[in-house]
């Protein structure tokens, strides 16, 4: 099953909230949704949602539009919004089987479905317990059983890490790989980057409405550098060795730093290949060789610039 | 499975999960259970009370005890329990948590229809509480029991229109100012359709049905009532339900729909009774009141979507007179002008045939005509010519700052600013005239020179019009465009 996005647009009078957002979504794929506040990440995903009417461009499931045929995304997709469930004097269970029974799910089907996925969400044993009564955590839990009540194929989630304390992210990890093993595709908008980079098997990046970058990690944050940062620790005096680097084809802005050195390097990896060589030729001893990883920080720190409309 | 089981299974997947979902909640709350031991306290020391007091064996005290005893039931089930519905909608709406019922497979209309079902099952439930401590007054002296049992019949109806009403207000408060200002409005219009409601009431106890409906027809009075009031819930439902629909539905439709039924209802009610009176003079009554109303939906309409969505477009019928008639009655604003015209011109030709018909001869009729003229199409040209004067003005120069939905907030202060600044100016130039407020629509109930009324009314419509006409045209085209031929 496919989710794609083509050309969407929404403007509030005369602010143009998304402009042309071209991207798609495959069942398993989990991608991560970046951008700095009032980038249009909510506008988006609330239109994917059916919330919101785009103002231009299309959302087809398979091919089929969503905007003109919204009771299909209701089946297909699930949303989990950045805000926590409201209705504090509702139970925990009373909350799901009411989302159960909103999605007209039977009866017989409904007790245990709702008791599964309070099972699968560990909600298991507060499912008495009142909304009011929970943790943000364990709220977001909620939330997140709410959206699965209806088994979509795709999952959008606004921020859904917001506020939670370390246990509670590495739990959601987790509940998000469980989900993408079952072939659901999952659009995942966070502003926690290092979290994303570990989960996630692409990355969209929007700005100002418009997308920046589409694709997986590693092609956005290759594409994205052209100088690689390389690191090398010598044995011996790090002045000296300084002294040699320097004068080396390809070295730029090298500096030295703790231990090691580290330097701006252009080129691929056999012109790496081929630096190393040269070092163990002049009989430079060197205990570390490696490039500085590429995270998605420094790539989203690189090509956004983080203003808002 | 049992048989009986099974039929509860069946009963639980066809109930309105928005009827669990809020009587769990509202049984959960220490309000309802507050409200309920409170005022059943109160009926059973004032009936204990009026019991043991032997003189009241000997008088009419058992009228005043049921007065009484009814006028705590009915603030109960007509004010306390709606206003009490009509707030928890208006906060979930301000919370956004009713939002993620529209990504399930529920309806707006099932939500309504599920925040009135349990509304009116906890009205029931109170209405059925108090029941035994009323009948108890009949051990009194002077209470007629079948006036006793059509009132209660009443109060529920009048109840379940007050509690449709409240969530009606309910579903506009979304947000900030505009919340606070329609609950502040609604929790007054309820307070004093109570007291307003519970006179009434105390003067079928104390004089009997007869003498209140004052007519003979007692039940043809009582069908009337049970029509119009079931016709203004079926109204109210339908507009409650466009509110709280997403924008990009085809919300006006059942709205225009609802209000054409409720309009020819009341016309065939009215001709059953001009039947009976022998006289049409009830017709004009009718059309007055219909052409107020419409001409308010004017602020309304211009506050309605300019553009045909992608799901109004996919709901535009087939065949060359329907299209054109659906135009009148779908979502948009124009369309919303144009189906009040039509309606105002079918209220005028039918309250002018009335007029013509009235026994008391054609000078009698032709006043009332004048008087129509005069204070039903005025107020439409002002409505008109403001509402659209609002919207130029939205367009033109505040199309940034006020979305197209609160025009109407745009008119009023337009007429506002119209109706009061030749006052203060001419206050300042020392000018004391009349025609200083021309301008604003009540005017014309204070003083009798209809002519220049009209004129100006007419002229103001006929401006805003002309300055509206580019965009008034685009919505025409844009909605032939979409049509299938």
């Amino acid at each position: 099953m496919i989710l794609s996005v083509k050309n969407l647009s929404k403007n509030f009078g005369d602010t143009h909230a998304v402009k042309r957002l071209n991207f798609q979504l495959n069942g398993g794929d989990i991608t991560g949704f970046v951008g700095p506040n009032g980038a249009g990440k909510t506008t988006t995903l609330r239109m994917m949602a059916s919330i919101e009417e785009p103002s231009a461009g299309s959302i087809e499931l398979d091919g089929h539009s969503i905007v003109s045929h919204p009771e299909m995304a209701r089946e297909k997709i699930g949303f989990v919004p950045d805000t926590l469930p409201t209705q504090d004097d509702m139970t925990v269970f009373e909350y799901i089987d009411f989302f159960a029974r909103a999605y007209a799910i039977k009866p017989a089907r409904r007790r245990g479905l709702v008791h599964d996925l309070m099972e699968f969400t560990n909600l298991i044993n507060i499912r008495e317990k009142l909304l009011s009564a929970l943790s943000k955590g364990m709220k977001q839990r909620v939330s997140i059983a709410r959206a699965l009540i209806h088994d979509p194929s795709f999952i959008l989630m606004d921020e859904p890490a917001a506020g939670l304390d370390p246990r509670a992210r590495i739990e959601l990890r987790e509940l998000l790989r469980v989900l993408s093993r079952q072939g659901k595709g999952i659009l995942i908008s966070s502003h926690i980057l290092s979290e994303l980079s570990e989960i996630c098997t692409s990355t969209l990046i929007i700005e100002q409405g418009a997308m920046l970058k589409f694709g997986s990690i590693e092609e956005i944050t290759e594409a994205e550098v052209s100088h690689r940062r390389l690191i090398i620790r010598p044995v011996g005096s790090l002045e000296e060795f300084s002294n040699f680097m320097i004068l080396l084809p390809g070295v730029e802005n090298l500096v030295v730093n703790g231990k090691s050195v580290e330097f701006d390097f252009a080129g691929n990896d056999e012109d790496a290949f081929a630096l190393l060589k040269e070092i163990v030729a002049a009989d430079r001893k060197i205990i570390e060789f490696r490039f500085r990883q590429q995270n998605l920080e420094s790539v989203f720190m690189n090509i956004t610039r983080g203003e808002v409309q | 499975m049992t048989a009986i089981a099974n039929i509860l299974d069946r009963l639980d997947g066809w109930v309105n999960p928005i009827i669990v979902k809020e009587l769990r909640q509202i049984v959960r709350g220490k309000f309802f259970w507050g409200v309920l031991i409170l005022f059943l306290g109160f009926q059973c020391v004032v009936l204990s009370l009026s019991l043991a007091d032997q003189q009241t064996r000997y008088s009419n005290a058992g009228q005043e005890t049921l007065m009484f005893l009814y006028g705590v039931l009915f603030l109960a089930s007509f004010a306390i329990i709606p206003i009490y519905s009509g707030f928890r909608f208006s906060r979930e709406r301000n919370e956004g948590s009713d939002e993620l019922l529209f990504i399930t497979t529920i309806t707006p209309q099932t939500i309504i229809r599920g925040k009135f079902a349990a509304a009116f099952i906890i009205i029931l439930l109170i209405n059925s509480a108090f029941a035994p401590f009323m009948s108890m007054t009949f051990f009194l002296s002077g209470v007629d029991l079948w006036a006793t049992f059509i009132l209660i019949g009443l109060g529920l109806f009048v109840s379940a229109a007050g509690a449709m009403f409240q969530i009606c207000i309910g579903s506009l408060s979304r947000e900030g100012g505009s919340m606070y200002l329609f609950r502040g409005a609604g929790l007054l219009f309820q307070v004093i359709t109570f007291f307003s409601l519970l006179g009434m009431s105390s003067e079928m106890i104390r004089y009997g049905l007869d003498r209140t409906f004052n007519s003979g027809y007692l039940f043809s009075s009582l069908a009337t009532f049970v029509v119009f009031m079931s016709l203004l819930i079926y109204m109210l439902y339908h507009a409650a339900a466009a509110v709280v629909a997403p924008a990009g539905t085809n919300r006006m439709l059942p709205v225009r729909v609802a209000s054409t039924i409720l309009w020819l209802v009341t016309l065939l009610l009215c001709a059953y009774w001009a039947g009976i009176s022998a006289s049409s003079e009830i017709f004009v009554v009718w059309g007055f009141l219909s052409s107020y109303v419409l001409s308010m939906a004017c602020l309304i309409a211009v506050s309605e979507r300019d553009y045909v969505t992608e799901r109004v477009a996919r709901e535009i019928p087939k065949g060359f007179f329907r299209a054109r008639v659906a135009f009148l009655f779908f979502s948009g604003a124009a369309g919303g002008l144009a189906w009040i015209l039509v309606m105002q011109i079918l209220t005028f030709v039918i309250a002018l045939v009335a007029a013509g018909l009235q026994p008391s001869g054609f000078t009698h009729g032709r006043g009332m005509m004048n008087d129509y003229m005069l204070y039903a199409g005025s107020f439409y040209c002002y409505m008109l010519g403001y509402a659209l004067l609002a919207s130029f003005i939205r367009r033109i120069f505040l199309s940034e700052q006020i979305d197209i939905r609160n025009t109407w907030v745009v008119a009023l202060l337009t007429c506002a600013v119209f109706s009061l600044v030749p006052i203060l100016a001419g206050g300042i130039i020392g000018l004391d005239s009349e025609t200083l407020l021309i301008a604003n629509p009540l005017y014309v109930t204070a003083v009798r020179r209809s002519d220049s009324v009209l004129l100006f009314a007419a002229l103001l419509a006929i401006i805003s019009l002309i300055v509206n006409t580019p965009w008034l045209s685009r919505q025409f085209r844009d909605y032939y465009k979409e049509m299938d031929y």
